[in-house]
This record gives C-alpha cells, structure tokens and sequence, in this order.
C-alpha cells in the first residue's frame, strides 16, 4: 500500500499492529508478543510485508488470548489482517 | 488450518466506545459517596449503618463475581487466567461474608443486658469461620498473583525490580506485622462479647491472623512483581485490572492494620467523639477496597469482551512513531 511504502516497510506495519494492540495489552507488551510472532514466522521487522500479517497473526493468537481471553484474542488478529494485512473481511 | 486468505468480519465502526463501561464504574463511585454521604450525616443504629454497608460490599462483591466469571470463560480451559479471575471473584464474596458476620445476634456491644453464651459462642464460631475463610483467600489471592508472575515472565515481558519496589514491599510487610500485632486489640473492640463469653474461640482468631500474616506477606511480594509487570507492560486496559486487584489487597492490608492501631488506642485510653468519625473511616477503606475489586473485574471484563478500539489516523500515528523512534 501506498502508507506502507512512504513509511518505510515492515517497521511502519510492527508500529502500525502495536497501536491496534495497545488499548488492551498495552504498548510494551503488544510490541514484545509482536516481535515474538515475527521470530516465529521466520521474519525480520524490517523484511515484514503485508502477505506476513496473516501468519503473523495465527502466531499471535495464541499469546494474546492469555491477555484478553480466545474471542478477544480473534477478533484483535483479524482487525490485524484486515487494517495492517489488507485481508478483506468476509 | 484457519484460512490465511481471509478473516471474520469485524465490526470495524467500533471505536473509542469504552464509555458504557466507565458510566458503570463511576455510577458505583457516584452511589457509593451519595451512600457514605447519607449516613455521615444522619444518626443511624449500629445494626442499621453496618448493614447498609454490608450491602455495598455485597452490591460490589457480586458485580465483580459476575464480571470475573465472565472474563473467565473467556481463557480457554486450562489457562491461567481463567483460574485466577474465577479465584478473584471470590476474594469480594468472602469479605462481604466476613464484614456480615458481625450483625450476627449475640455480638453487637451496643446491645442492652446480659448476653446468652451459647449465643455468643454460636455467633462467635461463624465469625472465626469466615475469618478462616478470609485467611484462605488470602492464600488464594497469593497463589492467583504468583501464578500470574509466572505466566508473564514466560510471555516474555521485560522484568526491572527497582530499589522502591523493594521500599514498598518492605512498607507492605510492616503493616501486615502491625495487623497482626494488634488484631487482638481488634478483636476486643469488634467481638468484646466473644472476650467475655467464650474466651476459647480468641486464641483461634490468633492462629488464623497468624496464617494471615504469613498470606499477606507472600501477597505483598508477588503483588508487587505483578505491579511491575504491569507497569511495564506500557498501559492497556489488561494492567488496569491487575493496579486495581493489587489496590484493593494494598488498602485491605492497610485498612488492618490502621483498624488494629484505632482499637489499640481505643482499648489504652478514654474513649471520644472522635474515634468514631475514625473507625467509620476504617469502614470508608474496607469499601474502598471492594470498589477496587470491582474496578479490576471491570477493566478484565472490558478487556476480554469490548469492541476493538480501533485509533482513528491508524497510518498517520504508526508513521509519527516510525520517525520518533
């Protein structure tokens, strides 16, 4: 997308997902879990693109249902997808 | 698999609408001063103004019930989290029970004549039995916060252990020795019935602020780990709830120790009219306390069960941080 690349990549799409995250989990934490998944996924946050938000967010999922319980958790990673990933929603 | 190509629809027009949750919460605040207010400056009964209270704590205690129970269902079985928020709202169930006890036939002071022992005695054992009660949830409240440090730290969240976080432990430890120190002064004040009557069941009371103390103490330790965490975990509505929970063991810890003191003093010297206006005001903190409860099952409850706050500029905001950082 166009903010994407004006922004500068993966950086702007890590901040762009930590500031979804932070009004349940907080910033910290968002940005750690985040950092997380992308580890998982076998990315880097600079090499992160839109087609890795989707897997990232199946990585993520898991860790933020500690935080905020399975529904919430679901609902956060496909507001990732569809506002950070560009996924349409169904 | 879940499917990488597609997602639920979310309702993406929620946004900002915390605003139900905090009109419940200040109502509570709201009904609790209009509550406290009332009675500050009419002349009620004992009986009457400590029911009244009981039934604040009650109104408090079940709102936290309920809303913990909720947040729990929403952790999958298994799950720390949904173990500990079903073990914290119990924690205002069994204060309300305790506080309750107190209104039982037999103990109030304020009664005329002389009182039947049995009565006393009877009265006297259901207190010690919710105080085991209260000792019990302290240990419960221990293990919800050791557990929750656990789970955090394997979350990988950063840990810093500052010099006043060793400063406020060392403060929570002394009032927990200061309650403990003078809970029978305590006992004296709230049961001199039970003094008089059945003498066996004071040193039961003992052993179980002894077991107290040793709950507080642990309490004090984790709460304050898990007060870190939250401070590190950079805000969210998450942290919100365990300031709260770890408020409300702070100013029940302190509401102890202060009550312990009050009837120390009261017990050393002549009684006036000003002991009164400070005991209620003991009362005042072991409210307070409860509202803190009420206050983290509500930020748990938001947390696992609003609408996506979704920042409105989400692209501009990431863009500013992008260029601070």
């Amino acid at each position: 997308m166009a903010a994407n690349t004006i922004a500068g990549g993966g950086e702007f799409l890590v901040r762009k997902s930590v500031f979804l995250l932070a009004s349940s989990v907080g910033t910290v934490t968002a940005e750690t879990l985040i950092s997380q998944a992308i580890e998982r996924i076998g990315c880097t946050r600079a090499a992160l693109t839109e087609s890795d938000i989707s897997p990232l967010a199946i990585s993520l999922k898991p860790a933020l249902s500690t935080f905020v319980g399975d529904q919430k958790a679901e609902q956060l990673t496909a507001a990732l997808r569809v506002l950070v990933g560009g996924v349409l929603a169904q | 698999m879940e499917s990488i190509e597609q997602t639920r629809p979310i309702d993406l027009s929620a946004s900002r609408s915390s605003s139900r949750y905090s009109i419940w919460r200040w109502t509570a605040l709201g009904a609790l001063v209009v509550i406290e207010a009332t009675f500050w400056f009419t002349a009620a009964t004992f009986r009457v103004g400590w029911g009244a209270r009981v039934a604040v704590c009650a109104a408090l205690a079940l709102s936290a019930l309920t809303m913990s129970l909720l947040s729990a269902r929403s952790f999958g079985r298994g799950q720390v989290a949904r173990r500990s928020w079903m073990m914290i709202g119990c924690l205002g169930i069994v204060d309300t029970v305790l506080f309750a006890t107190y209104l039982l036939p037999g103990l109030s002071a304020a009664q005329q004549g002389p009182a039947d022992v049995d009565t006393v005695a009877r009265s006297g054992s259901v207190v010690l039995v919710g105080t085991v009660l209260s000792m019990l949830s302290r240990f419960m409240l221990a293990y919800v916060l050791w557990t929750t440090a656990r789970v955090y730290r394997q979350s990988g969240l950063r840990f810093h252990f500052y010099r006043r976080d060793y400063a406020v432990v060392g403060v929570l430890l002394v009032l927990a020795v200061i309650s403990l120190v003078y809970s029978s002064a305590a006992m004296r004040v709230q049961l001199p019935r039970v003094v008089t009557y059945a003498p066996h069941l004071m040193q039961w009371f003992d052993l179980t602020e002894l077991a107290r103390l040793f709950a507080l103490g642990c309490c004090s330790v984790f709460g304050v780990v898990v007060w870190r965490y939250a401070t590190e975990m950079g805000g969210g509505l998450v942290a919100k709830a365990w300031r709260s929970v770890l408020l409300y063991a702070a100013i029940y810890l302190l509401r102890f120790a202060y009550t312990g003191v009050l009837s120390h003093v009261i017990t050393a010297g002549p009684p006036s009219p000003g002991m009164r206006s400070l005991y209620v005001a003991g009362l005042w903190a072991l409210i307070l306390a409860e509202f803190m409860l009420f206050l983290g099952a509500s930020y748990q409850y938001e947390a696992c069960s609003s609408k996506i706050e979704i920042p409105q500029e989400l692209d501009a905001l990431a863009s500013q941080a992008q260029l601070r950082g």
